[in-house]
């Protein structure tokens, strides 16, 4: 298998653009943005990309829907760790959650979703929930 | 390599705004939007409200590329799916 590295940094590009391309037609069109996730990821299974901890846990390994919170995906914690459900193909992926990291509310925001507070509330992700 | 004018050929066509300059059928010329999706042959454009699937072998097309250059290419040579364009072009 000839892996060129100018082969492999388009294909990173392309990935990057892919995605965030789906995250932004997610609201118009799930389905078009399952299919720019699939075409990421056949991308990344050809030419050998790795991808970042953040963008490998934007979206479900089984069906490539992007996730969001009670739209496509259930969030728990459980035993230790982050529970993700897909609402769409009910795969089940989990994620260890480190000792030191605050426990007290739910980590979505270690997966960089985007999630939602009531006006006031504190959220630990930094950003202000209006 | 961001997009350049050689290497978009084996970049991503999804996102990039068009206009189709030459065709065979005359109901796609002057056609012009965004690419939403592509396949083997078949470049899908959006313009306005519609989603016009575009034959890659018979149009002539200009791309517009994020860096605002433009592009002129014949439509032949985008033939491939797009997880095999990567390599070839």
């Amino acid at each position: 298998m000839d892996l060129k590295e100018s082969h492999k940094m388009i294909a990173v590009e392309r990935i990057e653009r892919l995605l965030s391309l789906a995250e932004r037609k997610l609201g118009e069109n799930q389905d078009l943005a399952r299919r720019y996730v699939e075409l990421a990821w056949k991308l990344k299974l050809r030419y050998r990309v790795r991808l970042s901890p953040e963008l490998k846990r934007k979206f479900c390994r089984k069906c490539k829907i992007l996730w969001k919170p009670g739209v496509s995906c259930r969030v728990r914690i459980r035993s230790g760790r982050v529970t993700i459900i897909c609402l769409r193909c009910g795969h089940i992926t989990r994620i260890p959650l480190r000792p030191k990291k605050n426990l007290g509310f739910k980590n979505v925001n270690k997966l960089g979703m985007e999630h939602e507070r009531d006006a006031g509330e504190r959220c630990t992700c930094g950003q202000a929930h209006r | 390599m961001p997009i350049t004018k050689h290497n978009f050929m084996r970049h991503e066509l999804i996102g990039l705004e068009v206009v189709v300059l030459e065709s065979s059928d005359p109901s796609l010329k002057s056609l012009k939007g965004i690419v939403v999706d592509e396949t083997k042959n078949m470049l899908k454009i959006e313009a306005g409200e519609k989603v016009k699937s575009v034959p890659k072998s018979v149009v002539h097309l200009r791309f517009t590329l994020p860096n605002g250059e433009d592009v002129e290419i014949e439509g032949i040579r985008l033939v491939g799916r797009p997880e095999d364009r990567v390599r070839r072009g």
